[in-house]
């Protein structure tokens, strides 16, 4: 009976020392600061904040849902849109307590919000949907469902206008369908019309100073070593292509990438950090000048980045190294790195 | 069966030779038909499900997926065997315990731990190996049952069994079994009305037939041949994830497989066996209604293999020494609709490999001490080297992987009767990439990485096994393995998932299991206890990562069962099990979890007659909401009621 006893007393001890998980974070647990940069961990589904004056990270500051993928700040709230969970999840940003949740259907897989300035009104693309969702952001109530193209994903809102690129995965040929940006009026909510671009359009970033949107087509997302990524440029007055600049690689990219001193929008992708002056339309560092190239130029994921035009220097997320970037906008020497948590994506900066 | 015994020194078993847990180095759980059937399962899943060190993966229903990992390990990191071949497809995904019929089921042995220098590729974390049921020995004699239960659930299978000829030279066993679910079980869904949710298209029908038969050409001479064969096809719906589900989605699968053994006891103690085996696998799916366009790919998996062994036992006196040797040839071809092209693109294609292996293994047997206070120490070394070329001309692709793996194993008895046993082991293993990990074809959503390295791992365990009571039983294990090259699928910034070498992990815990039987004379009844336990730490050890240090996803830090079966010799049983399973991190970065669970089955078996007897299951009796795996609700609890007719 001595070894039942030692092997009873075991698992008992054993059962005693088995970690517990933690409570879910629902509470902000540092002061609100003044100039913030909310970091979206996609593979740790949490957000980190680093404070944007002492470049201290907050590692995984509060839950997201499942792959957490775009942030909206709107009325002292955070919405936060989950494309794995089918919803946007809305946050007080002072506390960081969940507030309500927009939860758009079964088979919607949302993208972003696009939001109307100025108004509660925002525009959701839906990928797997292929439409785009129009909600109330103060009541969480959805307005509106508009059918688009084949897997809307990223936009913009530019004169009354959204703008949503189509991304159009053919499963047959294996190959995207040519891209295509469907053109919402924001009043009546009805496509006005739908402009061809090129292949795999993710994102878009509005310049309403030049009456501009500048389609980023990522192309064929680079894991087949392909390079062709391409931004179409949109006259917002005529929704007619003007131009096409051949970038290479397979960028992305986003309104907090613009640097609006010197006129310069930076992508991101896989093995570094591309960009261009979106004034002149010319192409400063393509697919074969990358920026910054990782330890590993073939595997080197950067995911976001944004542009901190107070301090003169860049954030930059490197997915696969779980870190943030801090570059100088001057010179693109490394000025910090911070580590992040699992999967640094998106970034966003918030200021009071 | 053929056997041949120098009276308690060496005995060499030429056509297959039970592991039993008393006499060997390797930590192994045995599972026999009759605590099969006192179990009253409705696939190998729950059979294996309880058992030490084993955890399931279910994605849902009954015909829906049900993988096994041992000691934290991935489903592809199980070797599962069928009588000694290999069931795993070299395409992936882990072997689906579903779509095995546990009538047909004579013995489990899930030996935990890795060890390919006795079973070779995917023996990573641990074995598992179904021996069939055969007519050996046995009278002729039929079983038909029928089982019916929740979810418009109907099976129907039929056995037949018994040797035929002079002496009965000529044995035989075959099975059918077809199984139909309509599915549309209910599982907690918070956006819906009432708070629960239908889970559609989890309907399927399930077709299995097998055979086994033997032939003694020559028993006094040791000749033996024999055949068997598995037939399985399916065809069911996939439900797809909870938040995106796939109404119209069909997998329809078939898979063939053949053994042809061919064994020659050529004197008491030394044998010699080939096989030739053969195995075609197709796996059909289809969405004509999927959100992105209608998809319909297939993949068909052919495998050749032929192996011979020879074994042979000599006896020095103060040594006894049993060996085996063998060389191995595998061929496998797989053919596809979506594989990754030499352009990075996807198409049509085909991928080969050729494996050849050579193995040799030893049990050293000695005796230290006089034999009859301390019987005999047992060391087991073994050595295999295994080489690959695999070939995807569309791909423009040729790669060479060799391994050369080892393992000692060490058995040390502190009586005769084995009352202590000190058993330990150290070894390396290895896994290939999968076909899909290579050649995954590039989609908007993953693309396969055809410069992936084999997974490796160096692994100990030592246990104590005291049995101070027949009718007791108790064994402590702690195992550690350090992996590398650990393959990770992981999402691109483009919403592109790709499979990369991520680098290493530490696997270490510790396997508690208690088992004892009472037998009430009075009553013609016994009643047996099991209990077991374990203790998983896996670690990320991926330096520089946000992870390190980190429990690996999915890995519970605790598993438990415990079961007590009151049989009578008559027939009747009554029997119920409990399984808990600890949290499981979902993320990397260990910031969320599935929470834990308790599962209780229980099985009421009555014997109307010495040839018929119903049995009455429940699964899931507390109806406890759980999953196994995140947006893969299960069902609830569910009853069945069978029937079965001995002729």
């Amino acid at each position: 009976m001595k070894g039942l006893a030692l092997t009873a007393a075991a698992v008992i001890f054993l059962a005693g020392c088995v970690p517990q998980p933690e409570e879910p974070l629902s509470v902000r647990t540092f002061t609100d600061l003044a100039r913030e940069l909310y970091v979206i961990n996609e593979q740790a589904e949490t957000v980190s904040v680093i404070d944007l004056d002492t470049r201290e990270m907050y590692s995984d500051a509060f839950l997201s849902g499942v792959w957490p993928n775009h942030i909206v700040f709107h009325r002292d709230s955070i919405y936060m849109v989950n494309s794995g969970d089918n919803n946007v999840t809305v946050y007080d940003e002072s506390t960081f307590a969940t507030l309500g949740e927009i939860y758009l259907d079964t088979g919607s897989n949302p993208w972003m919000i696009i939001h109307k300035e100025g108004t509660d009104k925002g525009y959701i693309p839906n990928f797997t949907a292929g439409d785009v969702a129009v909600v109330d952001l103060y009541t969480l109530d959805i307005l509106e469902r508009i059918p688009v193209g084949n897997g809307p994903e990223g936009g913009a809102y530019q004169n009354g206008k959204v703008y949503v690129g189509n991304t159009a995965w053919n499963y047959q040929e294996y190959d995207f369908d040519p891209g295509t940006v469907s053109v919402i009026d924001t009043v009546s909510d009805e496509v006005l019309t739908t402009i061809t671009v090129e292949k795999n359009p993710q994102s878009i970033i509005a310049f309403p100073d030049l009456n501009e949107i500048h389609v980023v087509c990522t192309g064929k997302n680079g894991g087949d070593g392909s390079d062709d990524g391409r931004i179409v440029v949109v006259d917002t007055n005529t929704d007619e292509v003007t131009e096409i600049l051949e970038i290479g690689g397979s960028p992305v990219g986003g309104s907090q990438g613009v640097d609006s001193t010197h006129k310069i929008a930076y992508l991101v992708g896989i093995g570094g950090l591309q960009s261009y002056n979106y004034e002149t339309k010319t192409v400063l560092h393509d697919s074969a000048d990358y920026i910054i190239i990782g330890d590993d130029p073939d595997n080197d994921l950067f995911s976001g980045v944004a542009v901190d035009e107070t301090e003169g220097c860049l954030y930059v997320s490197h997915f696969t190294g779980d870190r943030v970037l801090v570059l100088d906008w001057e010179d693109y020497s490394l000025l910090e790195e911070i580590e992040g948590s699992d999967g640094t994506s998106s970034l966003y900066i918030f200021t009071e | 069966m053929l056997s041949g015994e120098e009276p308690e020194r060496i005995t060499i078993e030429a056509d297959y030779e039970p592991l039993d847990p008393a006499s060997i180095s390797a930590q192994v759980t045995v599972i026999t038909a009759a605590e099969i059937e006192a179990a009253a399962p409705r696939s190998a899943a729950e059979i294996v499900a309880p058992v030490l060190g084993v955890q399931l993966q279910r994605y849902g229903g009954i015909t829906e997926p049900s993988l096994v990992t041992i000691r934290g390990s991935s489903p592809e990191q199980v070797l599962v065997l069928v009588n000694g071949k290999k069931m795993n497809s070299s395409q992936g995904g882990g072997v689906d315990f579903s779509t095995i019929n546990p009538d047909d089921i004579e013995r489990i042995e899930i030996i935990r731990g890795g060890g390919s220098a006795v079973y070779g590729e995917s023996a990573f974390g641990g074995v598992i190996n179904i021996i069939t049921k055969s007519g050996y020995g046995k009278e002729f004699g039929t079983i038909i049952e029928y089982e019916g239960g929740s979810f418009d659930t109907h099976a129907l299978s039929a056995q037949m069994m018994g040797g035929l000829g002079k002496e009965k030279a000529f044995d035989f066993f075959l099975s059918f079994r077809g199984m139909f679910t309509e599915g549309g079980y209910t599982y907690p869904d918070e956006h819906a009305e009432d708070g629960e949710e239908v889970r559609e298209n989890t309907g399927g029908l399930i077709g299995d037939a097998s055979f086994k038969t033997g032939w003694d050409i020559n028993r006094e001479a040791g000749l033996r041949l024999s055949l068997s064969g598995q037939l399985h096809e399916d065809e069911k719906g996939v439900p797809g994830l909870a938040e995106f589900p796939t109404a119209s989605a069909v997998m329809r699968d078939r898979s063939y497989q053949g053994l042809l053994s061919f064994n020659y006891l050529y004197n008491p103690i030394a044998a010699v066996t080939l096989d030739i085996s053969g195995k075609w696998q197709s796996r059909n799916y289809t969405d004509p209604e999927y959100y992105l366009g209608a998809v319909d790919d297939t993949h068909e998996n052919t495998a050749f293999g032929t192996e011979l062994t020879l074994q042979r036992g000599d006896d020095f006196s103060f040594l006894l020494l049993k060996s085996t040797a063998g060389y191995n040839y595998d061929f496998e071809y797989l053919e596809s609709t979506g594989l990754l092209t030499a352009g990075g693109d996807a198409g049509e294609g085909t991928v080969t490999r050729h494996s050849h292996s050579g193995y040799a293994r030893s049990d050293l047997h000695f005796f230290p001490f006089p034999e009859t206070s301390t019987g005999r120490f047992t060391i087991t070394p073994s050595i295999r080297y295994d080489g690959h070329r695999l070939s995807y001309p569309d791909g423009g692709l040729t790669r060479d992987d060799e391994a050369l793996s080892w393992n000692v194993g060490l058995l040390v008895p502190f009586s005769a009767s084995k009352k202590i046993l000190i058993k330990g082991n150290a070894g390396t293993s290895y896994r290939l990439p999968t076909f899909d990990d290579l050649f995954w074809p590039a989609t908007a959503f993953a693309v396969g990485n055809p410069d992936l390295e084999p997974e490796e791992a160096f692994q100990v365990d030592a246990g104590l096994i005291v049995s101070p009571f027949p009718f007791l039983t108790v064994e402590g294990v702690f195992f550690n393995q350090k992996v590398t090259n650990l393959i990770q699928w992981t999402p691109g910034p483009n919403g592109q998932w790709r499979p990369g070498n991520v680098g290493e992990a530490l696997i270490r815990g510790v396997e508690a299991e208690i088992k004892t039987l009472f037998s009430f004379v009075p009553i013609s009844s016994f009643l047996e206890v099991k209990g077991n336990y374990s203790y998983l730490i896996a670690r990320d050890m991926v330096e520089d990562s946000a992870t390190y240090g980190l429990q690996l996803p999915r890995r519970p830090f605790e598993k438990a069962n415990v079961s007590a079966a009151l049989s009578h010799l008559k027939g009747h049983s009554f029997r119920v099990e409990g399984r808990f399973v600890g949290f499981r991190y979902i993320t990397a970065q260990n910031t969320k979890f599935l929470p834990s669970y308790f599962i209780l089955d229980s099985a009421l078996k009555v014997s109307v007659t010495s040839q018929f007897a119903v049995t009455l299951a429940v699964k899931n009796l507390l109806d406890t909401s759980y999953v196994d795996i995140r947006e893969y609700p299960v069902p609830g609890r569910e009853i069945s009621f069978s029937g079965r007719l001995k002729l």
